[in-house]
This record gives structure tokens, C-alpha cells and sequence, in this order.
């Protein structure tokens, strides 16, 4: 997992790494922002999440008060109905003698908006008065119900029991009372002695009810009341918890203190708060799913979100902008520069702009790159020139035995008196160095190099006592085309050195015109070359040591790239006791055109 | 750099947009209002008060679900014409669920399988078939009467078993329970049924005529309109008759309590009601089947603290 991690990591890294400098601007910025965006607000919203959750549990507990409020007044309304009657009637009157029932009624007159019925009974369960006024009902043993029980067992003190249905009179309409019994033991007087009693005010459960229900109109969470021991008293859902459709928490809440609690109840969260009601120890519980305490934050969370996302990509969209703004000179600077790391030394001009420290940047790259420009330029035309005259040098040279050789078999006819011949070898030797010399120029026409090669093999045959014989074919339409001078010499050269064996030996020059191209064939019938000879003979700056010109294939083929470029130059093909042609591909270039444009170059640089 | 730069931002920028369309309608959505769904709780009988605990335990669940129930009561019993075309007036009315007590299970029944409102229904209390009926199993609650009459009454007795209503299945099944002979109970049964001719007249001169002409000491009436019948008759009768029964009226209760019914199978309206709309209108509930309790209170044990919860509504 951590090596997995790590990799992704690094892979992040990486990729960081290798973006664009706008990319890490516009991303870097955003990041930090967008952090400090959430930071703020995570902890702005938890705070007033908090807030929110405060206020509505305080809120809560307000109303717990007001209801708490309210049902002690309307206990002690309840309880101070028994006091008046008990202090103020009972305490003062003797039961033989008087009848209670008169302060009883205006008693009920003045509460029975919130009380059934007042009753006073003897410790022997024998009614004494009761109001409103109404029959006992038959069979009913008030000794045996619980609130008689509950008066009896502690006189001192007034007893609240839980909600039951009345059962003490005979009611009609099949109506029937749920009640909240208040007893409390008292001492009757009847002919001067004392005995025991209970009194009872039967409170009407619809007043607790409606004082809940209007509590629990709103919309989430509810208020129950339950006595001490978590018997339920009021509850918005009662009978449906009775029936065992819903469940509640009560038992448990009893162990709760007054205060706000958290409880989790069947799967749900819920805030509860306990307000123990004086006098009565019953318990007034608040009951709010917690979900619903942040049931408003929903909508200010939603609106959080969209405000995030807005702010977010506007924050990304400036930091777009602004990184572009600041990297795009940088970015241009760097396409030129990357353009002149290909080679391509064309370049216009280096980009030059945005802030002062880029265009410093971008003017010191441009003079860089002119400066190296003209150092190359010089370079090549110094290379170029300096092979020019080297070849120039090469070409101009005459190997000074083929002169030797030439003269001493003039001086050889002359002695035989074969002057005719002498005078014709001579002749050849002065047409061979007028042609050579050809007034410094290096190229001439097709018809003047022939004629040059015509000379030399005069020469050459004069030499070689006619040992071999020549035939030079040229078309007619190439004759004026040019050439560059003394490259069919060379090749005849070779071709007597290497081509000439016995009497039989042949050397045939041709030349013609092929798809636009000028060739010349110098072609002999001699021994050949192997194959490997071939191969090098054009690579390597080989010289035929001792004999010829000295001016070998290898400086043909060269001076003819120099001057003509592409494919031009020399092929060889050879066969073994075969013999060897050797074809010199040129380009068709007419002299007369060739002239002109010397003139007009010559015109310009004058 | 730009152009990979792009889509990157015209896709963010589109997600961007949907997410803002989203929450924002998210938002709209949660401060609509939901509309409050009508139920219309169709009964038979013209006494609102009867279905009292029924309609509680139908509003209390109504609350939970947004929803808010309307009692619709007949001019007569067993009126099943007059019933079908009060469902027929609600779902034109627009009522979003039905809560239906038959008074003709087989005529309502088969109308509400022919025609198939399109809105939810279940029949409460009375109805046709098991699957979409919420009531407490008629043949227990028959049985279980049979089982306290046979405990309560030890010596040799004569049981007359009013058959009136039987047009509502749930009442037919109990009849028949009763009259099983594997049921024992009484040492005789017999049958009190109207005629034709006396069904035009009310039933409660019939019971009268029974009461005065044939001597029993047990009658038997299995659902809350014969036994309402049969309270009006004795009442007045000034007869020492054992009245036992399966009801649940306020009336019953009243006269248990006030012994004039020995015994009676109490069934939990309140529960019907609360899981009949929580059956139509929460998808959770839609395929539950619930069991109804009934309880068994005799008129000693009115005022126990368990049974004064089931039988008294508890608001008045």
C-alpha cells in the first residue's frame, strides 16, 4: 500500500514537473486557494453549524420552560383548589352539621375549565359530597382505586396519580373523563372528633393535553410528560404507544437529569431535554431527531456549495489568466529558442517582449544567435573557398613526367624525322594547355572539353605507338552545353593506365542527352576492377601515384557535386576482363545561358 | 499547452454548471411545499362517534405522512350502492387514498376489483379477501367468544346467535365459528335471522319479539351494529339476559361497563386505522401484513389499566 502510494506519488511529482510553467502557476494558485477556500469554509460552517444546533436546543429548552411554566401554574391552580377547600371549608366545619357542598360548587364554578369533579369521601369510602352533582355509581369501591390508595399510604402529602378514566358516577352519552387524580388524605370533624378522609380533585387531562399539543404543532420533534417512574401521562402519539404501533424512550429517560442530553433511541439520534416539573416530579421531555435540529442548514450548505464552486472557478479562471498573462512572452521566447535548438538557424527573429527582464533575456538570445549565424556563414565560405582552390590547385597541376614523357618522344620523332607527327604532338600539347589555361574559367563548353580529350589521347597514342585505338561520339545538341573543364581527361587517363593491354585495347567516349541530363561515357575494353575496388574509389581521395595527371576519380566527382550539387557526378560499372565505363551525369545547362548569368553577376558586383 | 488546456476547462466548466443546476434545484425542491394527501376514510353506519377510534389511529399516522383523512359516513347500514358511489365521489374529488369499511363485502368487494381505482385502497374492519383487509382475525376473535362464553357460563345454557349483517363477510366467518359444532359453548343455539318481510322493519322490534318469545339465557351478537340492535332492544326490556358479543362501539363499552354485556371481544380499531394509512400511503408498509389484536374484557376488568387504554379514545 505505502509502495503504491509512493509510486503515485512520484508519478504526481512528475508529471508536475514536466508541465508548463503556466500550468504549475494556474494549478499551484488554485490548489492553495481552493484549500484555504475549504479551510475557511469547513470551520466557518462548523461553527455556525455548532451555532445553529445551540440556538435550537436553546429554543427548545425555552419552550420547555414556558410549558413547564404553565403546567405548574396549573398544578398549583389545582393543588390551591384542594388547600381552599381543604383550609378554608373542611378545617372549619363539622360534616354533621354542615354541608360542604355550596363552597364545593363555586369551587368547581370557578375551575371547571380545568377540573371533572371535586369529591370528599370518608376513610371508609363513603361519599360525601361531590361536584357537579352526580350519582355514585353502583359497585364502584372508591377504597379500592388508586387514588385513595395513594392518599392513604402518606396523609402529609397531595398525590398525583397517572391519567386513567374517571370511575366514580354514572355517566350519560356513554361519555367518559380520562382524568389526573389529586388526593390527598384530610381530617373531617364530625360531632367534634376527627376522622380521616380523602379529598379529590379529578384534573382534566384536556387541559394537559391541549397545553402539550399546541407545543407539539411544531413542525419536528415533540414534548411528552411522563411522572417519575416514566409512566407516560401525555404523549402527542399515546394511544399508538399503547397499542405498541410506535415505542418510546421513557423508561430511560428517567435517569436522565434536567438538561439537554443525545441519545440514540431504535437507529435515530436524538436531542432530548429534561425538565423536571416541581412538586409532582414529573418530567417534561423535548424530543428532536438530531437531523432535524440542522434541518435549516440544509439550504444554507446547499448555497455554501454553489458559492464554493462559483468562487472556485473563478479563482481558477483568474489564476488562467493571469499565469497566461505572466508566462506568455516566456512561452513565446521559449518556441523561438526551441525552434533554433532544431537547427533551424532561419529564424526570423527571437521573440522580444513582455516584461523588461524577458525582452533583456529575448535581445541577448537574438544577438546570440545573429553572432553565430555570421561566424557559421563565414565558415562555410571560407570551407567552400578554401576547396575550390584546393581542386583549382589540383586541376591546374600537369604531372610533370607526362610532360617529360610527352616532349622526349617529340624529341624522339624529330631524331627519326617524323616531324609531321612531331609537329601534330605538339600541336595537341599547345591545344591541351590553351584548353587547360581556358582564360582562368572553369566551366566551358561540351565541344572544347572533347576537343581537349581528343588532343590528349593524340598525345596518349603518339605515346603508346598506336596501341590502342578511340572513337568519341558526342550528339551534336550537347556540344554547347556546359561542363566543368578537364573532367573526361581524368577518366581517359585511367582508362589507358588501367584499360589499355595489347593491340586490341579500346577507349570509346560517348555523350548524350537522357530525360533532360547530359551523360558522357568513357568506356575501355580492359582487365576490369573487382567490385570492392569499386566501391571505395569514389569515397576515398585516391591518386594514380607516378603516371597520368594526378588528378584522380575521386576529384571529378567531388568538383562536379561542388559546382552542380545533388545527384550529380560520377558512376562506375565494371565488369573483370571486361572492361570498365565510366558516366559522367551533368546538368543540362546551355554555355550561352551560363554566360549570361556570369555577366549579369559580374554587372551586380560592379 | 491552450488547446489541451480546453476541453479541460469546458468540461470542468459544464460539471461546474450541472453541480450549481443541481443544488439549486435540490434547494427549490426542499422549500416546496409537498402537498398534503387526502384519505378518505369511507364507513358504513351513520354514527361518526362509532369509528372514533378508527379515525384517531387514521389521522395519527395521516400526520406522519403528510397526509390528512376524512371521514365519510353512509345515511344507512348496509346501503351498498349508496357506498359505492361515495367511493366513486371521493376519487372524482380527488382523494389520493382510500380506507374503506364494507357493509356489503361481496358488492364493494367485487366493484373495487372491477373497476381498480387507480389510487390505493385497503379495507379496514370490513372487506373482502385476506391480503388487502386490515381486521383481526374473525375466526380467533369468534372462537375465543365461544371459549369465554363456554368459561363463564357453567351450567346447562341456551345461546341465541343474532344473524343479521351478514352480508359482511367478517361476520358471516364468525357466524359460522359459532355454529361449528366442534365449538362448544352452549347446550343449544339458536338462530335469530330476519325474514325478508322483517328486514323493511326495524331490528330492533325483531330482537324485542325474540326476547319476549323465546326464552335463552345467552344471546350472542357479532359485530357492533347487531350488538347496538340488541342494546337498543334490552334496554328497555327490563329482561335478566346475558348479552355477550364481538364490538367495539362506545355504546358497547358503555354497557359493559355498566353490565349489561358480560363480555365482549374487543378489536383494536385504533391499530386498523394507523396501519391502514400508513399500508396506502408509505411505500415501506405497502406489503407488510399486520396482525390486529383483539382482547377479551369482561365487565369486572373495564377499568384495568391495559384495557381502559384500548377501550376508551383517549381525548374526548
Amino acid at each position: 500500500m505505502k509502495i503504491r502510494f509512493d509510486q503515485f506519488f512520484t508519478q504526481i511529482k512528475r508529471t508536475y514537473k514536466q508541465r508548463s510553467i503556466q500550468l504549475i502557476i494556474s494549478l499551484s494558485f488554485t490548489a492553495i486557494a481552493v484549500f484555504g477556500m475549504v479551510i475557511l469554509g469547513v470551520a466557518l460552517y462548523s461553527q455556525f453549524s455548532a451555532r445553529v444546533r445551540e440556538n435550537a436546543i436553546e429554543n427548545d429548552q425555552q419552550v420547555l420552560e414556558q410549558v413547564s411554566w404553565n403546567l405548574n401554574t396549573y398544578i398549583r391552580n389545582m393543588m390551591s383548589v384542594s388547600d381552599s377547600f381543604y383550609y378554608s371549608v373542611i378545617k372549619k366545619k363539622d360534616m354533621s352539621k354542615d354541608s360542604f357542598l355550596e363552597e364545593m360548587d363555586l369551587l368547581y364554578e370557578a375551575n371547571k375549565d380545568n377540573l371533572i369533579s371535586i369529591a370528599c369521601v370518608t376513610e371508609d369510602g363513603a361519599l360525601i359530597c361531590a361536584s357537579p352533582v352526580a350519582n355514585r355509581k353502583e359497585g364502584v369501591d372508591f377504597c379500592a382505586q388508586e387514588w385513595f390508595k395513594n392518599a392513604e399510604e402518606k396523609i402529609a402529602d397531595i398525590h398525583f396519580s397517572t391519567p386513567h378514566v374517571q370511575n366514580l358516577f354514572e355517566n350519560s352519552n356513554y361519555r367518559y373523563y380520562w382524568v389526573v387524580s389529586l388526593s390527598r388524605s384530610v381530617e373531617l370533624t364530625s360531632l367534634g372528633n376527627i376522622r380521616k378522609g380523602v379529598l379529590l380533585v379529578d384534573m382534566n387531562f384536556s387541559a394537559i393535553e391541549q397545553m402539550f399539543s399546541k407545543v407539539n404543532e411544531k413542525t419536528s420533534g415533540y414534548v411528552y410528560l411522563m411522572d417519575r417512574n416514566g409512566e407516560i401521562i401525555y404523549h402527542p402519539k399515546q394511544k399508538a404507544i399503547y397499542s405498541g404501533l410506535v415505542q418510546e424512550n421513557n423508561l430511560a429517560s428517567t435517569a436522565y437529569e434536567d438538561g439537554a442530553h443525545t441519545e440514540v433511541f431504535n437507529g435515530v439520534e436524538r436531542s432530548v431535554i429534561v425538565k423536571t416539573v416541581g412538586y409532582t416530579g414529573w418530567k417534561i421531555v423535548s424530543v428532536t431527531p438530531t437531523k432535524d435540529l440542522a434541518l435549516s442548514l440544509t439550504q444554507t450548505r446547499m448555497f455554501s456549495i454553489i458559492i464554493l464552486t462559483i468562487t472556485i472557478f473563478l479563482v481558477l479562471f483568474g489564476n488562467i489568466f493571469i499565469s497566461s498573462r505572466v508566462t506568455d512572452p516566456l512561452r513565446r521566447l521559449d518556441e523561438s529558442v526551441r525552434k533554433l535548438e532544431e537547427g533551424n538557424l532561419d529564424v526570423d527573429q527571437i521573440y522580444i517582449g513582455g516584461s523588461h527582464e524577458i525582452m533583456h533575456l529575448g535581445r541577448t538570445i537574438d544577438s546570440m544567435v545573429k553572432q553565430m549565424r555570421k561566424l557559421m556563414d563565414d565558415m562555410v565560405k571560407e570551407q567552400r573557398d578554401k576547396r575550390r582552390s584546393e581542386l583549382d590547385a589540383l586541376q591546374s597541376q600537369i604531372n610533370p613526367h607526362f610532360l617529360y614523357n610527352t616532349l622526349d618522344s617529340v624529341v624522339w620523332m624529330i631524331e627519326s624525322n617524323r616531324y609531321k607527327d612531331a609537329i601534330t604532338t605538339v600541336t595537341a600539347l599547345a591545344t591541351l594547355f590553351r584548353i587547360s589555361l581556358s582564360r582562368g574559367d572553369n566551366i566551358i563548353t561540351i565541344r572544347d572539353e572533347i576537343v581537349h580529350a581528343q588532343n590528349y589521347l593524340n598525345i596518349q597514342k603518339v605515346r603508346y605507338k598506336n596501341k590502342f585505338e578511340s572513337t568519341i561520339e558526342i550528339d551534336k545538341e550537347i556540344e554547347e552545353c556546359c561542363t566543368i573543364k578537364l573532367i573526361v581527361q581524368p577518366l581517359l587517363e585511367n582508362a589507358i593506365y588501367y584499360g589499355v593491354m595489347d593491340e586490341d585495347s579500346r577507349i570509346t567516349v560517348k555523350g548524350y542527352e537522357k530525360d533532360g541530363d547530359i551523360y558522357i561515357e568513357v568506356s575501355d575494353n580492359g582487365m576490369g576492377m573487382p567490385e570492392e575496388a569499386l566501391e571505395n574509389l569514389l569515397k576515398e581521395k585516391t591518386k594514380t601515384r607516378g603516371r597520368g595527371s594526378g588528378i584522380g576519380l575521386w576529384n571529378v566527382n567531388q568538383r562536379i557535386q561542388l559546382y552542380f550539387k545533388g545527384d550529380y557526378g560520377l558512376s562506375i560499372q565494371s565488369e573483370l576482363d571486361e572492361g570498365t565505363t565510366v558516366t559522367i551525369h551533368l546538368p543540362k545547362i546551355p554555355y550561352a545561358e551560363y554566360k549570361n548569368s556570369q555577366e549579369k553577376k559580374g554587372g551586380e558586383r560592379s | 499547452m491552450k488547446s489541451r488546456l480546453r476541453p479541460m476547462l469546458i468540461l470542468a466548466v459544464t460539471l461546474a454548471l450541472a453541480l450549481i443546476m443541481e443544488l439549486t434545484y435540490y434547494m427549490y425542491l426542499s422549500n416546496r411545499e409537498e402537498p398534503i394527501r387526502q384519505v378518505s376514510l369511507i364507513v358504513y353506519g351513520s354514527d361518526p362517534a362509532r369509528w372514533e377510534n378508527l379515525r384517531q389511529g387514521a389521522e395519527l399516522a395521516a400526520a406522519d405522512l403528510h397526509a390528512e383523512v376524512t371521514l365519510i359516513t353512509m345515511s344507512s347500514e348496509d346501503d351498498a350502492l349508496e357506498q359505492i358511489s361515495l367511493i366513486e365521489r371521493e376519487i372524482t374529488n380527488g382523494a389520493d387514498a382510500l380506507l374503506i369499511a364494507a357493509c356489503d363485502s361481496e358488492a364493494v368487494g367485487s366493484y373495487m376489483q372491477h373497476e381498480t381505482p387507480k389510487i390505493p385502497y385497503v379495507f379496514v374492519e370490513s372487506g373482502t379477501g385476506d391480503e388487502n383487509l386490515l381486521a383481526a382475525s374473525d375466526e380467533q376473535m369468534a372462537a375465543s367468544l365461544a371459549q369465554t362464553i363456554d368459561e363463564n357460563e357453567k351450567d346447562w345454557i341456551k345461546v341465541a346467535l343474532i344473524a343479521d349483517h351478514l352480508e359482511r363477510e367478517g361476520v358471516k366467518k364468525r357466524l359460522e365459528v359459532m355454529q361449528t359444532p366442534d365449538v362448544k359453548y352452549a347446550d343449544e343455539i339458536v338462530l335469530w335471522e330476519r325474514n325478508e318481510q322483517e328486514k323493511n322493519k326495524k331490528a330492533q322490534f325483531f330482537l324485542q319479539r325474540e326476547l319476549t318469545e323465546e326464552a335463552v339465557d345467552v344471546v350472542v351478537a357479532l359485530d357492533n351494529s347487531s350488538m347496538e340492535e340488541l342494546l337498543d332492544a334490552t334496554v328497555n326490556l327490563n329482561k335478566d339476559i346475558k348479552i355477550y358479543g364481538i364490538a367495539n362501539s362506545n355504546k358497547s363499552v358503555y354497557y359493559l361497563d355498566n353490565r349489561l354485556i358480560k363480555s365482549l371481544v374487543y378489536e383494536d380499531e385504533f391499530s386498523i386505522g394507523y396501519l391502514g394509512v400508513q399500508k396506502i400511503l408509505d411505500e415501506k408498509k405497502m406489503d407488510t401484513q399486520e396482525t390486529i389484536r383483539y382482547e377479551v374484557v369482561g365487565h369486572d376488568a373495564v377499568y384495568e389499566a391495559g384495557y381502559q387504554k384500548l377501550l376508551f379514545p383517549h381525548v374526548r
